[in-house]
């Protein structure tokens, strides 16, 4: 197959009509309702203890919300230092430095920005490479199963088909994600009350920006799984597989060899949390690498499908 | 242009099965062309090339002057009815056909104009509002020929296009090619050999991968010495010496009972017409009536002929 050119009034077509179909297949209400499913219930088991807390200190006529707040704060630090400390080094002065900006990325989610909303996000940007394969998996797969792609292979070129179905996962990735913040963002500012509107506002917006741009290279992978196979069900299970075992090989890996540690960044997942650092650098640099990602799997993924037999 | 697909040397292995092996055939411009084959011949895989969905290990595959590897730059000008590719189920179908159609370049009034006309050719109007899910099989399959009438295509690819229908349906298919026959090249593989031999005018055969013969439906099977029929019912040993009294016959294939092939005798310049009258009278006379007659050889007993199959006039251990 000689590689085909991208005609973009074929990829808006393609695009525009799996995004309009992307609800109606069972795996995209899936993903949907997990997604909203699985972020709701983050939101729940972060809000409600500050909730209850602030209820019944109300009730004994001692303490504030934003008190409470602060509480909480400190006593998450731990585990946000945890989650976003990089690996220990053997040289102490590099190991200060590493310490020193890990303190201050943990002063910025927790004090700087609204607290709650860091927690939820951090749990968010870790889960959602799972919950993104629910929808991504079956960009390709069960059409080549079914054949059902030799009807469009006559009209347009397979690149189309792939950037165009690609295109549709990522759209609908971002605008689920979209309607979670918005429902988060809405029930801190308006319910909550313990930020201000602005605050909520912005750092909701970084936020929802962290949770598209990782999502971008995720989809991606998963759209060259699914060129990969003609199950939509092996799609599913080599994208979880591929996903977390990464993820799992780093964590298990290093603890028998250091190096293994690196192995992380076969996937996002050693860049992912950057996404939520202070300092524009340290976020445009993370943005950049996501975007590397995307293109270096979608290039894999449109090699890999124009290549097959279909 | 005199050839619509031009097949060079095509050859396909899936593993230690060689699909097919230095396939050269060319299928001429607006005529109707039968693929043939046993099943397992290839006709499917080298219909999958033609329509690139599948890649040749070697070999070149030219249509309308295009090269297959980039068939998709013909917008429309070839279509295909695959065999068992599925529609959406939960689209509508006129949305999923409408969407077919704008990936050709139509834009969407006159895509949805044609996709209706194309619908009611088959019969499946009624069901354009309704998912895929809602059809039986032989709707599937008429829809799949919708699919591949919209627009105005100039080689139409038809994989089996009359298998599973009801016969009114398959008649009504079988016309609808008719009618196509001035304007299009249509490819058909069929297993039907006597539908093919109806409809087509030119036939390549192939048999393990290979192409076995190729050609004009005439020359394939014409014979200056033969009539291929079926009577209405079996004749006994008598009524088979009677006729071979009664006209002038050399020999009568019975294997296959109530089709008969009679390689008539021709001797002392006897015309033609006249022998076969004489043959038709006969046969008559024994109350024995003629449903199918073809001159020269049907195109069924050429197939098993070449393909390894009885059937040869020329072998006399089956003549009697």
């Amino acid at each position: 197959m000689s590689p085909g050119h991208v005609d973009l009034r074929q990829v808006r077509l393609i695009c525009a009509y799996s995004l309009r179909n992307a609800i109606r297949t069972g795996s995209g209400l899936v993903f949907v309702l997990l997604a909203l499913f699985f972020g709701l219930a983050v939101a729940n088991a972060v809000i409600s203890p500050f909730e209850m807390l602030v209820a019944q200190q109300a009730q004994g006529g001692e303490g504030m919300p934003i008190a409470v707040e602060k509480g909480l704060v400190d006593r998450a630090r731990p585990a946000v230092e945890w989650a976003i400390s990089p690996p220990e080094v053997d040289d102490p002065v590099k190991q200060q430095a590493a310490d020193e900006r890990t303190q201050r990325w943990v002063d910025y989610v927790l004090i700087e920005r609204p607290a709650l909303l860091s927690a939820i996000f951090f749990v968010l940007v870790f889960g959602m490479p799972f919950l993104i394969s629910f929808g991504a998996f079956n960009q390709t797969s069960g059409d080549i199963g079914n054949r059902g792609l030799r009807y469009l292979l006559l009209r347009t070129e397979r690149a189309n088909i792939f950037y165009g179905r690609l295109l549709a996962t990522m759209a609908l990735t971002v605008v689920v994600q979209a309607m979670l913040v918005l429902i988060i963002a809405l029930y801190l500012g308006l319910k909550v009350r313990v930020y201000g509107g602005w605050e909520v506002a912005t750092w909701s917006m970084q936020g929802l920006m962290a949770l598209a741009v990782l999502s971008l290279p995720y989809v991606a992978v998963c759209a060259w799984v699914s060129a990969s196979t003609d199950s939509a069900m092996v799609s599913l299970v080599l994208c979880k597989v591929v996903i977390g075992g990464v993820l799992l090989s780093a964590f298990v890996g290093s603890h028998f060899w250091k190096p293994a540690y690196m192995l992380r960044y076969a996937l996002p997942w050693g860049v992912q949390n950057r996404l939520l650092a202070p300092g524009i650098s340290s976020v445009g640099l993370s943005i950049g690498a996501c975007v590397l990602y995307t293109l270096v799997f979608t290039w894999l993924g449109v090699r890999t499908f124009e290549k097959r037999d279909l | 242009m005199d050839h619509a697909v031009q097949i060079r040397n095509i050859s396909k292995r899936f593993g230690d099965i060689q699909a097919l092996d230095d396939v050269t055939f060319d299928v001429p411009a607006h005529s109707v062309f039968g693929l043939l084959g046993p099943n397992g011949a290839g006709k499917t895989t080298l219909f999958s090339i033609v329509a690139s969905f599948l890649q040749p290990d070697r070999g070149s595959i030219d249509v309308l002057g295009h090269d297959a590897r980039r068939i998709s730059e013909l917008h429309g000008r070839l279509t295909i009815l695959p065999q068992d590719a599925e529609f959406q189920a939960n689209a509508s179908i006129l949305e999923q056909l409408v969407f077919f159609r704008r990936l050709d370049g139509q834009d969407r009034a006159t895509a949805l104009r044609e996709v209706e006309r194309s619908l009611e050719l088959v019969g499946l109007e009624d069901y354009a509002k309704r998912g895929a899910r809602a059809l039986s099989h032989g709707m599937m399959k008429r829809l799949g020929i919708a699919q591949a009438f919209l627009g105005e295509p100039e080689v139409i690819l038809l994989d089996e296009p009359t298998a599973g229908l009801d016969p009114a349906n398959a008649r009504q298919i079988r016309d609808l090619i008719q009618a196509l026959r001035e304007r299009t090249t249509v490819v058909i593989s069929s297993h039907n050999l006597a539908e093919i031999q109806d409809l087509c005018d030119h036939v390549a055969i192939l048999a393990k991968g290979r192409l076995v013969t190729c050609g004009s439906v005439s020359d394939l099977t014409a014979s200056a010495r033969e009539v291929d029929l079926r009577l209405s019912r079996v004749l006994d040993d008598a009524e088979l010496e009677r006729l071979r009294s009664a006209a002038p016959i050399a020999a009568i294939i019975t294997s296959d009972a109530p089709d008969y092939a009679i390689r008539l005798d021709l001797g002392d310049g006897r015309d033609w017409d006249d022998t076969v009258a004489s043959l038709l009278r006969a046969l008559l006379d024994l109350n024995a009536v003629p449903r199918r007659l073809y001159e020269g050889q049907s195109l069924e007993r050429h197939f098993l002929a070449v393909t390894g199959g009885s059937g040869s006039a020329d072998d006399d251990a089956s003549l009697e």
